[in-house]
């Protein structure tokens, strides 16, 4: 077995993967061979953690099979969690959940960010539309400062989005209407 | 998100948006074809339109110099190259052109910065950031680090301002991740003054004078 990882069960369908030192090619091939098996095998969705606080670097080539890694978790509908105390390594994952078209993945510093947003629904994009929304209201309820306008429109415009109208001239985004999305 | 061909009319959309940041900033957006494919022409165009709003907001609230270096440091915290060097870039170029010094954070060592540890990276900044010129970016930098890594909760409109930065540039690194491996010279400056030439120019003679004199 490869020592560039190891996989660990923390809860019943939450699972570690800690990666260190230098990614190869073989190590996360490796790695493909003994997490998918572990996460087809769960009875409810998986959540996954990719600890890569203790990876040094990785070649252009294990980014690549990191990807095709991501797009086998992402067809089990698994979520990922990227946690990186450096950025570039957070850039790695932020790569990986999008080249491998995963909406389920997401990077973050901390740990503490990462579980709260495994045991969320809603996707890497998602998150980010929502704040908007939510910056949007709280401006509306405090509003009267220039920068306001701003944070309404955000709200306003993700709201139309999310019912489906591109236009921006929709309904006020208003408190209660989450669009279907927490 | 899915990797689909583009319509015709998305690949009109993309030449025709290559010309505007031509003749906008001086360079033909080579992430435009991502955009389009991952989100979309409407989805991309209220992006832009929405960013150019904030922008615009943050120039209102700290001034066009810093305004950059917060949207800078946003792309530094989420390891994309393409958004860190080119608004560090940009807001280097505003400050030599109003202010005629370098900034202190030289945009080509973002790269450097972006292999260390957060902690490394926010002392860093922070030291780059000093002095009395800087005391207010000196604040913004921690600040916004503390609400992008979660260990604080907003509780400003300043908060609110940087946080909002946060997330639009991590909303557009979905597409500029892409360009993680770019040769840093290649990335240009993100707004019209990417467009003088001259001044580039000698912004680059002073930049290169000055990591000659740091280096002896």
């Amino acid at each position: 077995m490869s020592d560039a990882f190891t996989i660990e069960f923390i809860e019943p369908c939450r699972l570690i993967v800690r990666l260190r030192g230098e990614l190869e090619e073989d190590d996360v091939r490796q790695l493909s061979g003994e997490l998918l098996p572990r996460l087809r095998a769960l009875s409810a969705r998986g959540e996954l953690i990719m600890d890569l606080l203790a990876l040094a670097s990785f070649t252009t080539a294990a980014r690549m099979s990191l990807t095709e890694l991501q797009r086998g978790i992402a067809s089990l509908g698994s979520r990922t969690a990227f946690v990186a105390d450096r950025p570039r390594l957070r850039g790695l994952g932020l790569y990986v959940a999008h080249v491998s078209d995963d909406p389920n993945a997401r990077s973050f510093h901390l740990l503490n960010q990462a579980t709260a947003w495994l045991r969320d629904t809603e996707g890497r994009l998602e998150s980010i539309t929502s704040y908007f929304r939510r910056a949007g209201r709280r401006s509306r309820r405090s509003g009267r400062r220039s920068s306001d306008e701003f944070f309404r429109r955000m709200a306003r415009s993700r709201s139309s989005s999310d019912s489906g109208d591109d236009g921006d001239s929709g309904d006020d985004g208003d408190d209660g209407d989450d669009g279907g999305r927490g | 998100m899915s990797r689909r061909e583009l319509t015709r009319g998305q690949r009109v959309f993309v030449a025709l948006w290559r010309r505007v940041t031509m003749a906008m900033a001086g360079f033909s957006d080579p992430n435009a074809l991502e955009f389009v494919r991952t989100f979309g022409v409407r989805e991309f165009v209220r992006w832009v339109k929405t960013s150019f709003d904030l922008l615009q907001i943050l120039q209102e609230r700290w001034g066009p110099i810093e305004a950059q270096m917060i949207i800078a440091c946003a792309g530094v915290w989420s390891g994309c190259r393409w958004c860190s060097i080119g608004h560090m870039l940009t807001g280097n170029l505003e400050l030599f052109k109003r202010e005629q010094r370098l900034g202190p954070v030289d945009e080509r060592e973002i790269p450097r910065l972006q292999l260390m540890r957060d902690s490394e990276v926010l002392a860093e900044l922070l030291g780059c950031y000093c002095g009395s010129r800087w005391e207010e970016m000196h604040a913004l930098v921690h600040r916004q680090y503390l609400l992008r890594s979660g260990q604080v909760e907003e509780s400003s409109r300043d908060d609110q301002l940087l946080q909002m930065t946060n997330y639009m540039w991590e909303w557009v690194n979905e597409c500029t991740m892409l360009k993680m491996d770019l040769d840093p010279d290649a990335i240009p400056a993100q707004s019209a003054i990417g467009k003088d030439r001259a001044l580039i120019g000698r912004y680059q003679q002073a930049r290169r004078q000055a990591r000659q004199h740091a280096r002896r």
